[in-house]
């Protein structure tokens, strides 16, 4: 085969056949940081390290040997890789994977110089929703009626959510059934419409990996010139086989996509149906359980204020104002940035629906501004809307 | 690519010690090469008792952990001759007295093996281990089986009817999620207190000396759950009235009594078959003398009491022994210190409010059990028998009658009475009550911060618009507070807060309250002419 360049759609595999069994869709994430990391291409790779099928830590490593123990994918894994890769200041070269979320958190960082591109590599990974570890841990017990203690592994196919347990019986039931009662993936991830990270440097995922690789391949989309390198690395080090995709692959690939992308749009409307009476007063009312713990802003994957930040400057817990201004000010900051990632809902000690505020305001706005933050390297608009005024 | 420094890093699975409600949170620990470890939280979002969530006080972790605790790294490697010095200056000191000349002292701010270690101690040496929390009444053992947790958080949230005596936005914020599901499932929610709660449905005013025989409104059935809290400050005839009148053996109403430390229901329930000392036994015996010996695990007397005399009553300890994995101001008066790894990086297990017994572990090839090591050294040093790490686990593990921790079950426990001195069952007054000078009553709201000496945002008091009228406060301007005998006051920003008349609340310890409710006095602090 010809040299992996941007824009080749492919399907690959790791030739390790235990990574390529136990590894997500093949293994061929796995294949492609061991080979960057034997080669050097990176000093660490953020591998998994699990505690349980629904509880694993994300934690760095420059040992080959721990990226192929760590082959395996988890929906309930809401990590927050943009603030994880913050932690290292720009002082460590890291690969990982990520989500379409964690990856436009990322992006948007790299605008605001807090991550360095150079020092990373992504692969981002197909994401259809994400669920709430606890949540499925007890919904496994209540609706699916298995021990969670038995469960060996889920994957979401055909719009199933299926759990694996370890006496090889697999368990499914419709994820817009358990989505009725709240049971299925959080709410944001619900109306997302960006399934497939197209912002990363090697898209990948299992849509559109058809016949006799279905489940033992990854359809893989290289996005940049660092993903063609990494990939090539892979190859060239014989850590990893590589196909041109069929185009029947990709075509399904676009569909699955679509099929996602209307189900987002149909809960959008759903969850952002106009306000009937005082909006105010509805905003005040959804806040007034708000502790001010402030964890809504450490998680928030695109803030890249410090100490100084205007939320916290021009909020004082004297104020007894019906809504504070730390929330007006935040409402107002991300409108052109918000990612709704749902990060600062899922860790809200008041659960507060925050994603969906944030949202309220930032629909408009980036509608207005034509622009999608996190998908491309465009300046976020309020920062050119002050360039603007300052020229 | 560019090459650049080394990092490692360690995650520790851990509980947040804030308070006891025993919410689950990861430390991250990075070492970049060469240079200091930097700590980072992450949200724990599988934990059963908080997905993830944290209050302001866990989510500035890394914060408090970085300030207080002793070089950490230094534990990693063993005991050292530092620490071994200060385990034979302990020794030494509780070999040279008497049995009833010693108190040991643990109110819950540590893992469950180590509280063991300390009980066995106590044993090793014929004393028993105060815990210093559950003493608020005389007749508390037979209390006992109704306030040591009998009510999971999540049958909060089914709750046809919920009797607030916390106000949960403060004393224990993730309380506040809990509500707000069961109010959302159709509970009615009622606050007993002075504040006006938003999560409320309705809000009973009643003071803190308020008998609640008096109060129409609280009459708890069977599908009523009651929510209170047992600190060092509780008003003890609060418990027994709760108690009394809400008779779960009879009406089936269900009792969750919060606590203020982390394993605070796992130290109560490990000690409590031992005839305890309560605080004030403990002082007062400093103070005559027949306490010659005070060893305090992980227990700050200083930080738990309103009044600062105390800590020159316990500078007249003969021996204060202080072994503590924070920097307090107890061990700045020691005259033993024995320094142990912070908290998160304890390997172990802690017992939260609803009883659920949390593991608490870490990616380390070598756990660090430093604290736990320490005891046993001490142990073997005053010629008992230590016991390993493993045979106190399963001493736990019997102790609850369990076979192995899993987060995920609260485990049933046989509660039996036990035994406490007898105490005070009135709330104390720094002043006398009936001074004529005073025109408020001071009250403290408990929170983490205030249980760990922390500083926040909130030095501040609140008060009604109506008392704000009243007293002519200036708006955007300061009010002075004196004591009752005015020989201490403190000028304060405000904040208007809908609540009852003639009482003001703060979230901090302040010098002119010396306990729990205190009188005092209130007006605006004078305007400074310019010149």
């Amino acid at each position: 085969m010809t040299k992996v360049k941007v824009g080749d759609r492919l399907i690959g595999w790791s030739t390790n056949e235990e990574v390529r069994s136990n590894g997500g869709s093949g293994g061929l994430v796995t294949a492609v940081f061991a080979a960057a990391l034997e080669k050097g291409l990176v000093d660490n790779v953020v591998v998994l390290e699990k505690a349980n099928q629904f509880e694993a830590v994300p934690i760095i490593t420059d040992s080959v040997e721990d990226v192929f123990n760590s082959a395996g994918s988890m929906h309930m894994l809401i990590s927050n890789q943009t603030k994880y890769l913050q932690q290292f200041k720009n002082e460590a070269s890291i690969a990982l994977a990520v989500k379409p979320c964690d990856m436009r958190g990322i992006r948007e960082q790299q605008k605001r110089n807090t991550i360095d591109s150079d020092k990373i590599f992504t692969v981002g990974l197909n994401c259809g929703g994400t669920m709430a570890p606890f949540k499925i841990r007890e919904v496994v017990e209540s609706v699916y009626e298995v021990d969670p203690d038995q469960v060996k592994g889920e994957e979401i196919e055909k719009g199933k959510l299926i759990i694996e347990t370890f006496d090889g019986e697999h368990h499914s039931h419709s994820i817009d059934d358990l989505e009725v009662d709240d049971h299925g993936r959080r709410e944001n991830c619900r109306y997302c419409t960006v399934k497939i990270a197209t912002n990363s440097d090697l898209a990948c995922g299992n849509w559109g990996v058809i016949g006799e690789l279905s489940g033992r391949g990854t359809y893989v989309e290289v996005m940049t010139e660092k993903g063609a390198e990494f990939l090539q690395n892979a190859i060239d080090m014989k850590f990893a086989e590589v196909v041109e995709a069929p185009e029947k692959g990709t075509e399904i690939r676009g569909k699955v996509n679509g099929v996602m992308l209307k189900m987002a749009a149909n809960t959008h409307k759903e969850v952002f149906k106009p306000i009937e009476g005082d909006k105010l007063e509805d905003l005040r009312k959804e806040l007034e359980n708000c502790i001010h713990c402030g964890a809504c802003k450490e998680v928030c994957p695109v803030c890249a204020c410090g100490v100084d930040a205007k939320c916290n400057k021009y909020y004082d817990p004297t104020d007894d104002y019906d809504i504070s201004l730390y929330h007006l000010i935040r409402f107002l900051h991300l409108s052109d940035s918000c990612i709704g990632c749902g990060q600062c809902t899922d860790v809200c000690p008041a659960d507060i629906p925050l994603t969906r505020l944030y949202r309220r305001f930032a629909n408009p706005v980036q509608e207005e501004l034509d622009y999608m933050p996190g998908m491309d390297d465009r300046t976020p608009p309020f920062f050119l809307t002050k360039l603007e005024e300052l020229e | 690519m560019t090459k650049t420094i080394k990092f490692s890093e360690n995650v520790y699975t851990t509980v947040c010690p804030g308070c006891g409600f025993g919410c689950g949170v990861y430390l991250r620990e990075l070492m970049p090469e060469g240079e200091n470890h930097i700590l980072n939280i992450d949200y724990r979002k599988p934990s059963p008792v908080n997905e993830g969530k944290l209050c302001r006080f866990g989510v500035k972790l890394p914060e408090y952990f970085e300030q207080t605790e002793y070089n950490s790294d230094s534990f990693e490697t063993g005991l050292n001759e530092k620490h071994m010095e200060a385990i034979k200056k302990a020794a030494d000191a509780l070999k040279g007295v008497k049995s009833s000349e010693i108190a040991l002292v643990s109110a819950g701010n540590t893992t469950n093996e180590e509280h063991m270690a300390f009980i066995n101690l106590g044993k090793t040496l014929n004393t028993p281990v105060n815990t210093c929390v559950n003493h608020v009444y005389k007749d508390i053992g037979k209390l006992h089986v109704y306030t040591s947790g009998n009510v999971s958080y999540s049958e909060i949230e089914n709750a046809k009817k919920i009797y607030l005596f916390v106000n949960p936005y403060v004393s224990y914020p993730l309380l506040t999620r809990r509500l707000v599901h069961a109010k959302r499932k159709g509970a009615e929610i009622v606050y007993f207190g002075l504040k006006k709660l938003p999560i409320a449905c309705k809000n009973v005013k009643t003071k803190p000396c308020e008998s609640l025989y008096e109060v129409d409104e609280f009459k708890p059935d069977s599908e009523t759950v009651i929510i209170s809290d047992i600190t060092p400050y509780t008003n003890s005839k609060r418990i027994s009235e709760i108690v009394e009148i809400a008779n779960p053996e009879k009406t089936e109403a269900k009792l969750l009594f919060m606590k203020p430390f982390v394993n605070s229901t796992g130290a109560g329930h490990l000690s409590r078959h031992s005839k305890q000392k309560t605080i004030q036994n403990i002082i007062k015996g400093i103070e005559d003398g027949t306490i010659r010996v005070l060893f305090c695990l992980d227990t700050d007397i200083i930080n738990m009491c309103l009044n600062p005399e105390v800590e020159n009553v316990l500078k007249k300890v003969e021996t204060l022994i202080v072994m503590s994995s924070t920097i307090t101001p107890i061990c700045e008066i020691a005259d033993v210190l024995i320094e142990t790894e912070p908290f998160y990086k304890k390997e172990g297990t802690v017992v939260n409010s609803e009883r659920r017994i949390i593991p608490m572990s870490s990616t380390l090839d070598n756990p660090i059990r430093a604290g736990f090591n320490q005891i046993n050294e001490i142990i073997k040093a005053v010629g008992g028998n230590a016991k390993s790490f493993e045979d106190t686990k399963e001493e736990i593990l019997s102790e609850f009658g369990i076979e192995k921790v899993d987060e995920f079950k609260i485990p049933e426990v046989s509660i039996k009475k036990y035994d406490v001195e007898k105490v005070s069952d009135k709330l104390e007054v720094c002043c006398p009550a009936d001074e004529p000078d005073t025109n408020a009553k001071f009250i403290y709201e408990l929170n983490p911060f205030m249980w760990h000496n922390r500083k926040d945002e909130n030095d501040y008091i609140e008060i009604s618009p109506e008392f704000i009228s009243e007293i002519k406060l200036i708006k955007g301007h300061t009010a002075d507070i004196n004591c009752a005998c005015k020989s201490i006051n403190k000028t304060l920003r405000y904040k208007p807060t809908d609540m009852e008349n003639g009482y003001i609340f703060s979230q901090k310890k302040q010098p002119f309250a010396k306990a729990p409710v205190a009188k005092v006095n209130i007006k605006p602090t004078p305007l400074v002419k310019k010149q």
